[in-house]
């Protein structure tokens, strides 16, 4: 698939999945357990962000 | 401008939003926005050649993180009453599903259906863990007669920054029906449907689709999950895959009813994300397409409006048996 180089761009996303007082941390870790906690990971990696100049960001999920 | 507003009488707030007047009405294909960037000549909302699925912050939103800052004219401070209004703090964002602007959901392979449901599932987690935003709604919007400006496949997200009066209501019936009987309301209309079977339309071992007891709208179908669960993050890999079968199908059924793309709402109901505990909800997907005959739309019109009461002039029995009995071969 052809897609063009955005790494100019891209902004680091700031994934704070790890924050021990998130609130939905806190649901999604007891949640996890009857889910599949690898497809969270894995989504995460397949993200790509970037900020679009009038400053709206735009997320490219590649599968 | 951008502002939610609140009506006292009705007890619920209404999201002004100017700008949205002016948002792309039906472009030439040419044109899309949605569509990947093929030349310099016309950008797109998204820069590459090609994309998977794209999510976007809406260019012409209902909220945003950083609303307009608000003030009281005078008007508004005197008087008996002050009106009340707050920030409209939320976000919006667009859902690209596919690239090919003539490839609907329904036609999508199960591999890439699946593929939308875990960016649903990743939107839902990433949007509803930002403290402002307690409640997420996810949907897609289909078809000129619903008012869709843009026909390239796509769905819409609305972080809000206070859950909407008709999920409010949904949990204040489940939570009482959880307090009397200690079982989930919604577990125990799955159990009578299937019972009944006379308004299933589809079964699989993880999702049943059927038209409720009491649809409001002639082939209004819900999706449930069989099994207890609340919201998009605590669904396995194997039940994406059982979901996404049973989404698609559902919608061909739809297609094949009256030989063109039925056109329709969708709307997934999912726990809040204001850090409450809502053990007693459970997720499952509205559809509400306007037909109610091959060439006659169902409008909402005084009774509906004006009372909330919806008038359906089908029986869901029927309709159900409708759907059910399209051949898809």
């Amino acid at each position: 698939m052809k897609k063009e180089n955005t790494n100019s761009f891209i902004k680091v996303w700031q994934e704070d999945w790890d924050k021990p007082n998130n609130k939905i941390n806190k649901q999604l870790d007891i949640k996890i357990l009857s889910g599949n906690k690898r497809s969270r990971e894995d989504l995460i990696q397949k993200k790509r962000i970037i900020k679009k100049e009038d400053g709206r960001y735009l997320i490219y999920y590649d599968f | 401008m951008l502002e939610l507003r609140y009506d006292p009488i009705k007890n619920q707030y209404v999201a002004i939003a100017t700008k949205r007047q002016e948002r792309t009405f039906f472009p030439p294909e040419d044109f899309c926005p949605l569509c990947p960037t093929k030349s310099n000549k016309i950008v797109t909302e998204i820069p590459a050649y090609d994309y998977d699925i794209v999510v976007f912050e809406n260019k012409f939103p209902s909220f945003s993180e950083n609303p307009d800052k608000l003030y009281l004219n005078k008007s508004e401070k005197e008087g008996f009453i002050t009106f009340s209004k707050k920030e409209s703090k939320g976000i919006c964002e667009v859902i690209c599903y596919t690239s090919d602007h003539n490839l609907y959901l329904e036609d999508m392979s199960i591999t890439k259906i699946s593929n939308l449901i875990k960016v649903w599932k990743d939107r839902y987690a990433t949007l509803g863990k930002k403290n402002f935003i307690k409640y997420v709604l996810i949907f897609e919007n289909k078809g000129k007669e619903i008012g869709v400006t843009l026909t390239h496949p796509h769905g819409q997200i609305y972080a809000f920054p206070f859950i909407p009066p008709i999920a409010r209501e949904e949990l204040k019936s489940s939570k009482n029906f959880y307090m009397k009987n200690k079982k989930c309301l919604h577990c125990k209309i799955i159990e009578r449907e299937i019972e009944d079977i006379s308004r299933v339309i589809i079964k699989n071992s993880s999702f049943i689709a059927f038209v409720p007891f009491y649809a409001r709208w002639p082939y209004e179908v819900h999706i449930y999950s069989l099994r207890h669960i609340g919201s998009l993050c605590e669904i396995t890999d194997g039940e994406i895959i059982l979901l996404s079968k049973i989404i698609k199908e559902l919608i061909n059924r739809y297609n094949k009813l009256f030989n063109f793309r039925m056109p329709y709402v969708m709307i997934i109901h999912q726990n809040p994300t204001d850090g409450k505990d809502y053990d007693y909800y459970h997720i499952h997907f509205e559809f509400y397409p306007p037909y109610r005959t091959k060439d006659k739309l169902k409008y909402l019109a005084g009774c509906e409006l004006g009372t909330g009461v919806f008038i359906n002039d089908t029986l869901p029995e029927e309709k159900a048996a409708e759907l059910r009995n399209v051949d898809l071969i």
